[in-house]
């Protein structure tokens, strides 16, 4: 009720002669002095009382709409919020009602009171405050009392199916999207988080039935209608769960409008206030992380980006500066841009705040002197006042976007605005990982803190820190198991963490696979774990525990690892695996190539199976990758001929094809591949995951025994199928 | 009173039967690193992730190993599971044959030759913050 009150007073602001906002501040005023009176709360009834006053006399013609009234009018609505929550007004307690009653103005002499033209009024009930007594009251029906024990004065009222039409000056008519299709109900957040838990575990359960379905019952799958139908209907029950926490991100513009006007009476600036996108939807836990920094990126746009209007004038802008806020989906993220025309960020006074400061600056390109003002305690402010100044403020909305992993960008047009884009994940539950063996237990990191992987790389020992030299950077190398508290030497792959400067390189026993991750946050007595930001629960029951990256950093920075570790860990590390990638397309071989060097492998290539054969018994490499489809030898007949023969039996074959045919697949694992990956499927990640964990494999002393297993394995539920069913 | 009685090392221990939920046997215990000495992992319960505490260390009647059985139980606020060594078993208890000391600890009965503390697992749990607090 509050908040409908503030946004028809901004709304009434910008159109003095609208009756129809009156009537419906009038009608809010009016239902608030009767609820407030009847369960008690006179001194609200009372200001509600005042409010009634102030808008009889606009409807009336008797007092005119300035923005000193709605300033005015404004601030006794915010008072009231305070009184009804019982919260403090600064440092002095809840405020005082009669102080608050003596921000308004008084009525203007000869105006009617406030008189029950509408709905009859509610009789005051006798001051006692106690128990809301449940006696006949003489209030209309029309009120929206519930007969007993009548509710909060805060309790929102059921929502509108549909409102009144809104008309633009000069356009057709335009219906409050958002009101016309949300017929909505208010659900405890508890009992959607319960729902999709319980969704979740129904897609686990489908997933086993499939697994016993082959296993048990040596049927595939797939093949079975009931089976394949189960799951189409759980990954739609699964997408819709998810959507039930999606709100639009509308649900601000209210707040941000409110704090771009008070901002701009505050500074003696006149703004126009704009938001594009508002349908987009995004994560209710998202969007509350936003909506402060989001508050602060407009007022800051007002107070620093936007001209005093001489000054706009003098410069050839029009009086009235804009800010803006667009709204837009990109894949799993939303964009969320803040622009304004001012006068955009003046780096030099930005380098010279810093410099103050004492950072040093000398080095610094544009972007990143751009940045400076993400530093808490730099600002280019002349004054601090009570919006903004202090250098606080920035530093802040950067940490608070980076806590829902998201990125803040920046861009600047000097004389022009500036422009600030928050780019988020549409939803956390839903995280894209790497998952990781550390010390024989699989982890995940979240993709989007992870720079780049490699295979092991030469080090450098300093004191009791080792370094490595990685794109010209020297880099921190920890042992991630020793970090965690667990035993493994340090000798699988690199993954890089943290942005540079602070990136740091952490060695993990080998690298899984990369897919999306349904992560639960820890909470209660789990809440303080240290390293640990929430875990999955897998298809098969185990529990993933997803890493918390930022405490890894940190950690990281003052660990100082067992001396055996160190010392095991300095020598050179082992020489880079071979790898031999047979394609007919030349495109193909490059592409694998580059990923795989980069990693640090070495790489040989061949254009078909008879060519690989050969270069297979001259020099025989630690792992083949394979199409399928070649001349002369293809790759199913290469497979073939590598486990029959006896010096190349126990090399391990990756299928990398694109051929999606599932009798495909099975020859070639039935020929002895050890993984297999589809083209249309491939990316960096998945590569890398699946090289990395054949070639572990085949490093333990019984290379033979594990291959049996992993066959015995793909011929339970493929790569393909899991995927499958997994949503 | 019904309660059901676990054996912690050379202790026996009871809990109301109202706050049990379920005995589970040989959990899949998922080790969190740097765990606070409490607590010896997490379990999935039915899609819940459950925390999984060290009943000796809490009690202080000795850590244990790989315990075999866990018993999963409401708190306040959540579910909480408490390791045992065998399967624990059913008692009616009376009245007790003394106080309890510690803070959780709601009496101590007697069955047949053996004494049992009667504890309040979520008191109990909260009475530990040490134990429970990660490293």
């Amino acid at each position: 009720m509050l908040e409908r009150m503030s946004n028809a007073l901004i709304a009434l602001e910008a159109a003095p002669d609208d009756q129809s906002a009156v009537d419906a501040i009038f009608r809010e005023a009016h239902t608030m002095k009767g609820t407030a009176g009847m369960v008690g709360m006179m001194r609200v009834s009372h200001l509600a009382h005042r409010l009634e006053d102030l808008l009889t006399e606009l409807r009336s013609g008797a007092r005119q709409s300035t923005p000193e009234l709605t300033d005015a009018m404004l601030r006794v609505i915010d008072g009231i919020g305070r009184l009804v929550a019982g919260t403090a007004d600064g440092e002095n307690g809840p405020p005082d009602a009669m102080e608050l009653e003596d921000l308004l103005p008084a009525t203007v002499p000869g105006a009617p009171p406030a008189a029950a033209t509408g709905p009859t009024a509610a009789v005051a009930l006798p001051v006692a405050v106690g128990p809301p007594v449940a006696v006949a009251l003489p209030v209309a029906p029309a009120l929206p009392v519930a007969p007993a024990p009548p509710p909060p004065v805060v309790q929102p009222e059921p929502p509108h199916i549909a409102d009144a039409p809104v008309i633009p000056a000069d356009g057709p008519v335009v219906h409050d999207r958002r009101r016309l299709d949300a017929v909505t109900l208010a659900v405890p957040v508890a009992r959607i988080d319960e729902l999709n838990r319980l969704v979740g575990e129904a897609s686990a359960a489908q997933l086993r039935v499939g697994q016993v379905l082959g296993a048990e019952l040596r049927s595939d799958p797939d093949m079975v209608s009931e089976y394949r139908e189960l799951t189409k209907v759980l990954n739609q029950l699964q997408e819709v769960s998810e959507r039930t926490r999606m709100v639009p991100i509308g649900t601000l513009e209210p707040i941000l409008h409110r704090t771009v006007r008070d901002a701009a009476r505050h500074a003696g600036k006149s703004v126009r206030w704009a938001i594009t996108g508002d349908d987009v939807e995004i994560d209710r836990g998202v969007l509350e992380q936003l909506a402060a920094p989001l508050q602060h990126l407009v007022r800051n746009s007002v107070g620093h980006g936007i001209e005093l209007p001489a000054r706009r004038l003098a410069l050839g802008k029009p009086e009235e500066g804009v800010v803006k806020v667009h709204a837009a989906q990109v894949g799993s993220k939303v964009v969320i841009t803040i622009t304004d025309d001012g006068s955009g960020i003046d780096v030099a006074a930005v380098r010279a705040a810093a410099a103050a400061d004492g950072v040093d600056v000398s080095n610094l390109d544009e972007t990143e002197s751009l940045r400076l003002i993400l530093r808490s305690g730099v600002s280019t402010a002349k004054e601090i006042t009570a919006e903004s100044g202090r250098g606080v403020g920035l530093d802040v909305v950067s940490s608070a976007v980076t806590a829902v992993r998201g990125r803040l960008e920046i861009e600047n047009h000097p004389g022009s605005g500036s422009e600030f884009r928050i780019v988020v994940p549409i939803t956390l539950t839903i995280v894209p990982c790497l998952i990781v063996s550390v010390g024989g237990q699989p982890f995940a990191l979240p993709m989007e803190r992870i720079t780049r992987m490699l295979g092991p790389q030469p080090m450098h020992l300093m004191g009791d820190r080792r370094l490595a030299m990685i794109d010209g950077q020297a880099v921190p190398v920890t042992n991630l198991a020793s970090l965690i508290g667990k035993t493994a030497p340090c000798e699988g792959p690199w993954v890089i963490l943290g942005s540079a400067p602070g990136q740091h390189a952490f060695c993990v026993d080998s690298v899984l696979q990369k897919r999306d991750v349904v992560v639960r946050g820890f909470t209660g007595r789990l809440r303080d774990l240290h390293v640990i930001s929430g875990a999955s629960v897998e298809p098969n029951g185990s529990i993933v525990l997803v890493l918390d990256v930022m405490a890894l950093l940190e950690r990281a920075e003052h660990f100082v690892e067992p001396e055996a570790t160190v010392a095991k860990s300095a020598e050179l590390p082992p020489k880079a695996p071979t790898l031999l990638v047979v394609d007919d397309s030349l495109m193909v071989r490059e592409l694998q190539r580059s990923i795989l060097e980069r990693a640090g492998y070495q790489v040989q290539t061949a254009n078909d199976g008879r060519e690989a054969l050969t270069m297979l018994t001259e020099h025989p490499p630690d792992l083949v990758i394979t199409d399928i489809e070649m001349p002369n030898v293809d790759g199913i007949a290469l497979t073939a001929n590598i486990r029959s023969h006896p010096r190349l039996a126990n090399i391990p074959v990756l299928i990398v094809t694109s051929r999606t045919n599932e009798d495909d697949h099975r020859r070639g694992l039935d020929a002895g591949a050890d993984a297999l990956i589809v083209k249309s499927a491939f990316d960096e990640a998945s590569l890398l995951a699946a090289v990395s964990r054949l070639l572990g494999d085949a490093r333990e002393p019984d290379g033979a025994a594990a291959r049996a297993r992993r066959a015995a394995a793909a011929n339970a539920v493929s790569p393909v199928r899991a995927t499958a069913g997994a949503r | 009173m019904r309660v059901l009685v676990l054996r912690v090392n050379a202790d026996y221990f009871a809990v109301p039967m109202e706050t049990v939920h379920q005995v589970l046997r040989h959990p899949q215990v998922t080790e969190v690193p740097l765990a606070p000495a409490g607590l010896l992992g997490v379990l999935n319960v039915r899609g819940e992730i459950v925390p999984f505490f060290d009943t000796g260390a809490l009690t202080g009647s000795g850590t244990l190993r790989n315990p075999p059985f866990a018993v999963l139980l409401s708190g306040d606020k959540d579910l909480m599971a408490l390791a045992t060594l065998e399967l624990p078993t059913t008692a009616e208890f009376e009245e007790p044959v003394a106080p309890g000391v510690k803070p959780g600890e709601l009496g101590v009965y007697s069955q047949g030759d053996r004494l049992i503390t009667l504890v309040n697992i979520e008191e109990l749990v909260n009475s530990q913050p040490d134990l429970l607090r990660a490293s």
